[in-house]
């Protein structure tokens, strides 16, 4: 395992216990944290990246211990934080250089390589003289993830990445993603977006209210929400009611009627449920709605 | 090495940053613009009032300080912004995640903000140094360049930018930390940067780092550890923050190295801070310790040395010393006291070849002779001694505060220095007692202490190889020793060793020289044409001179000597010769700094300019004034020489001038230390007394007459320093206020004063210039010789006819001032078959019950300035007693009619002190009275039917309650005035908002001629006179006018234009006409009824001017006075009610 945190427990000044008693075992290759808004994910990826301190527990990178050892793991860590609008008055190239010198590559041509080779990589060799604060949303992504990755860390840390991007930027961010987690490289990818999970990671956890609701692979997950998820023609009444009791997925006009998809244990009380081959969203809403505990670390 | 490499990496980028921001791209230009017309105003341009080109660390000391104040400024808005920006750019977190540790990042943060100033100093200064290479070659000082660099703006920029770092950290406010820090600066700039000696100054803005050409600082171990100081706190702030720094530390236990190493350099910090102030108190314990000694051993027995040899040798910076005396005693005994110099070791002490024992207490050194020497006997002594000077036993009489205020010139601050013994340069004057002198120094209980002798000396020195030494005497050099022999006895000796040079010229037996430094010769370039003319103009300033001195020079040789801009003397109350003069010489500052008539490269550029743009040039033209437009460039180079060295000729040196509140102003002005008349008086005569050490002062400033008369400081600051003086003199005796220092610089007037009273009577009987000649021909006849007061005045008692010892007795008392009041001149011509004269007349009164005496004196238009009338036969001023209530009516005629009476009341309440009465308009008369001083009767000053109230009479003059006044008003008119005395001056552009007292000429009054004046206004504020009336009945009101000045001028203007003078085409205007409401509003209030009157002062003259005429049944009548008024001011001085 590439990344293992022990038992924990990061508690706010406020009392907010973001994350409780969170153990984990990360290999490499890309992993997603899943989880809605408010989890305790980038409280935990901020803990990762030594940004923050936790209240208990320990954590491993790489064989590193992240609380006493931080500046090894800084030393193997790339990181992309959740919001990454906000620059400082560099140019492109100067902002890559400015991280790719306190990464310690000191040697000047090398640097200057790597960063044009980066530049190529995501896409911003011809906006490299550029101010940074003038590129577009999915470029300055793109710029997050260079400056993250410029280094060669052995643990990549992303946080919400394809937040706000267009679908294209979505897909061309996740193919880079993949394309480096190919090279032994631990890329840990927190998201709310389900789609960027199913696409990319191989492991995963879903987090909920500071607890990990499920670790393992998305299929896995998928196999637990089998049987959970129903289509059926509704009434506009039962639409109502169906509602009130479980979540539904899916909701499409039929004549007066509803064709609608509903995460539920069971539908037999209506006679033209048919159970439907869940995806990963199903099998998040299914997740989240049943607040499970069902999955232990051990 | 990955520390270094990561600390250059955030500082690259975070400099990139800075240089992008457009408030550091227009704080650049700014700086640029500003410091290039700096240097054109200042250095380029060849201002002859500049000093800037006459030192070359000048420029560099100034444009540092002002880069380091705006950036001690800028820094504050800066050093803090990447906490904030980190704060605020999502983007930041990034770097933080770097395997770089918080040390690193923040001091490459912080460094990168500091390079930035750092490299544009550098392009600033080394634009400067450019420059200055090109404009001064040679002299260039370029370690100053470094030196100011380093010890103003390095330590300035790492203390202010660690103060706002920690301060942002720890308020997290980058908006309060914003306000804590500019109003630090601000306080630490204008109210706490000389607080506890300059220690608040971090900026270095007042404390004196001033570098000379000969000697570099004045104190460089002192000014290092001030700003070493300032360094390590900012160091201390800047480790601090790393350990309040945010950010997760690379390891859990690195912040605690941090903060050790923050407290360790905050302490040390304040330590040096402490040490600066301690090394001040110090120094002052050290001179109240010796001051203290002194006055325990005031009264030992003492030797006057009537010859004294010293051979001197120079060991690098130390002086080996041998001094041969012969001594006589001026009472038996066998334990004498000298003063030597502490930091000087004595080795032995030997009296006839036998060695003494001595006992050796700081300066002071009690000789054992082991036997009675009776007094007037002679005895050798020899004493050996080695050192370097201790400077803190000079000057000890001088208060500490003004020891630690240091001159400036513009905003540079010169230190102080007394005397220089470095292994280069020596500059010794008396005042270190760098040789032995007879019994103690400065004693503040006895004046016993300050006895001057004269002296046979003589000297051999052999300085360190390729120095040169000039002392008194005749010099002659052989080998590597100098010897000097004064051809009379002398008070005093100074040593200067330097890599000297000098120039010289013989002229009429009498050797001139100039002695300056190697590479100092700033005089002869621009003077090259004179050289033949030099001895024809030596003999015509020396005449010069003796004319104006009244003396002839005494000496046989005579030098200006270039010193260190940093040597610094003090006027003393006991005599008027500054360390700077010393007898046979003059010592000037290095290339005459801040003497700016000896900048005569720049007089000669600026003259030759003005000549050039004028269109003349060739002829010879006038020699005075400024009729240079003319002149040939032999005449003008003459004309800036003679310019130049008649400074020696000016008493009064400096005018502080300072406006303060509500329009009041305070003038302070420096006795001239370049004064020549030492050289022809005080080194050549001396009246000594054990009780009166001031006597020699007295007799001094008594015999060149004294002058009071700056009506212009007097106008200024409401009172003249005698008038001051006197006023002081009434509650204090002359002998406590010669100890006092908060008033020292009316000692002049206290001395005066006294010398006059007490050669009144004298005066009165022989005339003042007999007396003041015959006083003279006694002081002349002991001519470098000692002569005691106590016997002065005895001779002086028996060629008058005075006791003059007897008035001694009442210095002891605090003073009695007479009060005089006068009455209105009157001129009569009068035409015999004879002849025809003009018989003047005044009636003056001694109104109090003490004696006195007044100076009264009348003033023509042909008058010389010599005090005899036009035939040579009559003086024109004279001492007049006045018993107790004596009224005199003084008659006395002249060939020609008077201008002005002039009566200066000596030792009186009177203000001002001295009257100059207009003789008005002559009468003509018929009967001659005969010249003389008739008492008459007291009534003879009082008109019948006249009332006057005064604003001088409380009870029936009253004033409005003062306006309230804004806190603004108050902070921005901060009160500079003595709050000791009632009454202030003002001026008319900028009038007091209050009604505030005043004295003057002008203005109506018995004794004390005074009105209260104030800024014009909405009418809100008035004075009122409650006239109590003789009756019902019709009378006269008048009001006594006072014109303003501004008024008096433009109708002087107006009046010599009309007669075709200055003024031209204004003449036509008639004064103010055209101009209206320049009237006062008068109400005169009556019988309940309430009647406005208006006095339009444009056709009003000075004196009493008539509002009109009234009937009254009332007992009294108010007239009230508002200030609304189109004019600037309004007085209210007195009021006139004449019953018809």
């Amino acid at each position: 395992m590439s990344i293992i945190i022990k038992n924990l427990n990061k508690i706010y000044p406020n009392g907010n216990h973001a994350l409780k008693d969170i153990n984990l075992e990360i290999p490499s290759g890309m992993f997603g944290l899943l989880g809605p808004n408010g989890a305790g994910k980038s409280t935990l990826m901020r803990i990762l990246v030594a940004l923050m301190e936790p209240t208990s527990g320990d954590i491993e990178i790489y064989g590193y211990n992240l609380l006493k050892q931080r500046k090894e793991v800084r030393q193997i860590l790339g990181y992309l934080p959740q919001d990454f609008r906000f620059f400082a008055k560099y140019k492109v190239n100067e902002f890559l250089d400015y991280a790719a010198r306190l990464s310690g590559m000191n040697n000047s041509r090398q640097r200057r390589e790597a960063i044009n080779n980066m530049l190529e990589q995501v896409g911003l060799y011809e906006v490299r003289e550029r101010y940074a604060s003038k590129l577009s949303g999915g470029m300055k992504r793109r710029l997050g993830i260079a400056q993250a990755l410029i280094h060669n860390p052995k643990v990549i840390i992303v946080d919400e990445p394809t937040t706000g991007l267009d679908p294209e930027e979505r897909i061309r961010f996740r193919n880079l993603l993949s394309s480096v987690s190919a090279n032994d490289t631990t890329i840990i990818l927190s998201t709310h977006i389900v789609g960027d999970i199913s696409s990319s990671c191989s492991n995963m956890a879903l987090m909920n209210h500071g607890q990990v609701s499920f670790v393992g692979s998305p299929e896995e997950m998928l196999k637990r929400a089998e049987g959970k998820v129903w289509r059926l023609r509704v009434t506009n009444e039962q639409y109502q009611e169906i509602n009130k009791k479980h979540p539904v997925i899916s909701t499409i006009p039929a004549g007066i009627d509803w064709e609608i998809q509903v995460v539920a244990d069971s539908m037999s009380q209506y006679g033209n449920a048919e159970p439907y081959t869940p995806t990963l969203e199903h099998a998040y809403v299914y997740f989240m709605e049943n607040q499970l505990d069902l999955w232990m670390n051990d | 090495m990955q520390l270094i490499k990561n600390i250059l990496s955030v500082s690259k980028y975070e400099s990139k940053l800075l240089l992008r921001s457009w408030f550091f791209k227009v704080f650049s230009v700014l700086a640029f613009l500003f410091f290039g017309l700096i240097t054109f105003i200042q250095f380029l341009s060849e201002n002859p009032e500049s000093s800037m080109d006459t030192i070359p660390s000048l420029m560099p000391y100034m444009v540092s300080l002002m880069l380091n104040l705006a950036q001690a400024i800028i820094t504050v808005f800066l050093a803090s912004e990447y906490l904030k920006r980190d704060k605020e750019l999502d983007t930041s977190e990034v770097f933080y995640v770097r395997p770089l540790s918080n040390a690193e990042y923040l001091f490459g943060k912080m460094w990168g903000t500091i390079r930035v100033f750092f490299g544009l100093d550098f392009i600033i200064m080394g634009t400067m140094l450019v420059i200055s290479y090109f404009k001064l070659g040679a002299a260039t000082d370029y370690m100053s360049y470094l030196w100011y660099f380093l010890i103003l703006i390095v330590p300035t920029l790492i203390f202010i930018t660690g103060l706002s770092t920690v301060l942002m950290m720890t308020l997290k406010s980058q908006a309060l930390t914003f306000v804590i820090l500019l109003g630090y600066i601000g306080i630490t700039l204008f109210y706490a940067s000389d607080v506890l000696y300059y220690l608040f100054d971090y900026i270095g803005f007042s404390f004196p780092m001033f570098k000379s050409t000969i000697t570099g600082f004045a104190a460089l171990p002192q000014l290092l550890n001030h700003r070493m100081a300032y360094l390590l706190i900012g160091l201390g702030c800047i480790m601090g923050s790393i350990a309040l720094f945010g950010r997760l530390a690379n390891s859990h236990r690195s912040k605690y190295p941090w903060i050790v190493l923050s407290i360790v350099c905050i302490l040390a910090g304040i330590g040096a801070g402490f040490k600066h102030v301690n090394d001040y108190l110090q120094k002052n314990n050290y001179q109240k310790s010796i001051i203290a000694l002194n006055n325990k051993h005031v009264n030992d027995p003492k030797m006057v040395i009537d010859s004294c040899f010293l051979d001197i040798q120079q060991q690098e910076a130390n002086l080996n010393v041998k001094v041969s005396m012969i001594c006589v005693p001026l009472k038996t005994a066998s334990k004498y006291t000298f003063t030597l110099n502490p930091g000087m070791e004595v080795n032995s002490i030997l009296s006839e070849g036998k060695k003494l024992s001595f006992e050796r207490t700081e300066h002071l050194i009690i000789v054992d002779f082991g036997k009675q020497i009776a007094e007037g006997d002679t005895t050798s002594l020899q004493i050996n001694y080695e050192g370097i000077v201790d400077e803190r036993i000079c000057y000890l009489d001088i208060p500490e505060e003004l020891q630690v205020t240091n001159d400036k010139v513009l905003l540079m601050k010169i230190d102080k220095r007394y005397a220089y013994q470095t292994a280069n340069y020596v500059l010794l004057t008396p005042e270190t007692y760098w040789y032995p002198k007879p019994g103690v120094c400065y004693s503040d209980e006895s004046p016993d202490w300050q006895q001057n002798y004269f002296t046979h000396y003589s000297m051999r020195v052999k300085p360190n190889q390729g120095l040169t030494v000039f002392s008194q005497g005749k010099r002659e050099v052989q080998d590597s020793v100098t010897y000097f022999k004064p051809d009379q006895p002398i008070q005093s000796l100074s040593l200067c060793i330097g890599e000297y040079e000098y120039k010289s010229v013989n002229v009429d037996s009498t050797e001139y020289a100039i002695w300056y430094l190697k590479g100092h010769d700033f005089f002869s370039a621009p003077l090259d044409s004179i050289a033949d003319t030099i001895p024809s103009l030596i003999r015509d300033m020396r005449t010069d001179f003796e004319v104006n001195l009244q003396l002839p020079y005494p000496f046989q040789r005579f030098a200006l000597v270039e010193v260190p801009a940093q040597f610094e003397t003090y006027s003393r109350a006991w005599t008027q010769a500054q360390e700077t003069v010393q007898p046979e010489m003059i010592f000037l500052p290095e290339k005459g700094f801040r003497l700016n008539r000896f900048n005569f490269a720049n007089q000669m550029k600026w003259r030759k300019q003005s000549r050039d743009r004028s269109g003349g040039g060739g002829g010879r033209g006038g020699r005075g004034g400024r009729g240079f437009q003319t002149q040939s460039d032999l005449d003008m180079q003459l004309d800036v020489l003679r310019g130049a060295l008649r400074i020696m000729l000016e008493k009064t040196g400096n005018v502080a001038f300072e406006q303060g509140r509500f329009g009041q102003s305070t003038v302070t002005t420096e006795e001239n230390p370049y004064y020549f008349l030492p050289e022809v008086y005080n080194f050549r005569y001396n009246v000594y007394s054990s009780k009166w050490p001031v006597a020699n002062r007295l007799i001094e400033i008594f015999l060149q007459g004294s002058s009071d008369r700056n009506w212009w400081i007097r106008r200024e600051t409401g009172l003249s320093n005698d008038e001051k003086a006197l006023l002081m003199m009434q509650q204090k005796s002359f002998k406590q206020l010669l100890t006092e220092v908060e008033h020292r610089d009316l000692i002049n007037n206290f001395i005066g004063i006294q010398g006059n009273m007490l050669f009144a009577e004298a005066q009165y009987k022989m005339g003042i210039q007999v007396f003041k000649d015959s006083l003279f021909n006694v002081v002349k006849a002991n001519e470098f010789k000692n002569l005691s007061f106590e016997s002065l005045l005895t001779k002086m008692s028996t060629i008058s006819g005075v006791d003059l010892n007897a008035p001694l007795a009442s210095w002891d008392k605090p003073s009695k001032l007479a009060e005089y009041q006068m009455g209105t001149p009157v001129v009569t011509f009068i035409q015999t078959d004879e002849k025809e004269i003009y018989q003047t007349e005044i009636v003056i009164s001694n109104i109090s019950k003490v004696p006195g005496y007044i100076k009264y004196g009348l003033e023509f238009h042909s008058s010389d300035g010599l005090g005899y009338s036009v035939d040579g036969l009559k003086p024109t001023t004279w001492i007049i007693p006045f018993n107790p209530h004596e009224t005199k009516h003084i008659v006395s005629s002249w060939e020609e009619a008077p201008a002005e009476f002039d009566i200066y009341t000596m030792m009186a309440t009177n203000l001002p002190l001295n009257v100059s009465l207009s003789a008005g308009n002559t009468l003509d008369g018929y009967s001659m009275i005969g010249d003389g001083e008739f008492v008459v009767d007291s009534n003879y000053l009082s008109v019948e039917g006249e009332i006057i109230v005064d604003n001088e009479d409380s009870k029936l003059f009253e004033l409005s309650e003062p306006a309230p006044m804004g806190l603004l008003n108050k902070l921005i008119n901060e009160n500079l005035d003595d709050e000791d005395f009632k009454y202030h001056g003002f001026s008319e552009w900028r009038a007091p908002f209050n009604w505030t007292p005043t004295t003057d000429n002008g203005f109506f009054g018995k004794a004390i001629r005074s009105a209260y004046v104030i800024r014009s206004g909405d009418g809100s504020q008035y004075a009122t006179w409650h006239v109590p009336l003789d009756g019902p009945g019709t009378y006269d009101v008048y009001y006594y006018v006072r014109r303003p000045e501004q008024m008096r001028w433009n109708m002087e203007v107006s009046v010599s234009g009309g007669r075709g003078g200055r003024g031209g085409d204004r003449g036509g205007r008639g004064g103010q006409g055209g101009r209206d409401d320049q009237s006062y509003v008068f109400s005169i209030n009556y019988d309940g009824t309430k009647e406005e009157t208006l006095l339009d002062l444009r056709r009003a003259d000075d004196g009493w001017q008539e509002l009109g005429s009234y009937t009254f049944y009332c007992d009294t009548v108010d007239v009230v006075l508002s200030n609304k008024t189109k004019l600037s001011t309004v007085t209210a001085d007195a009021v006139k009610f004449v019953k018809r």
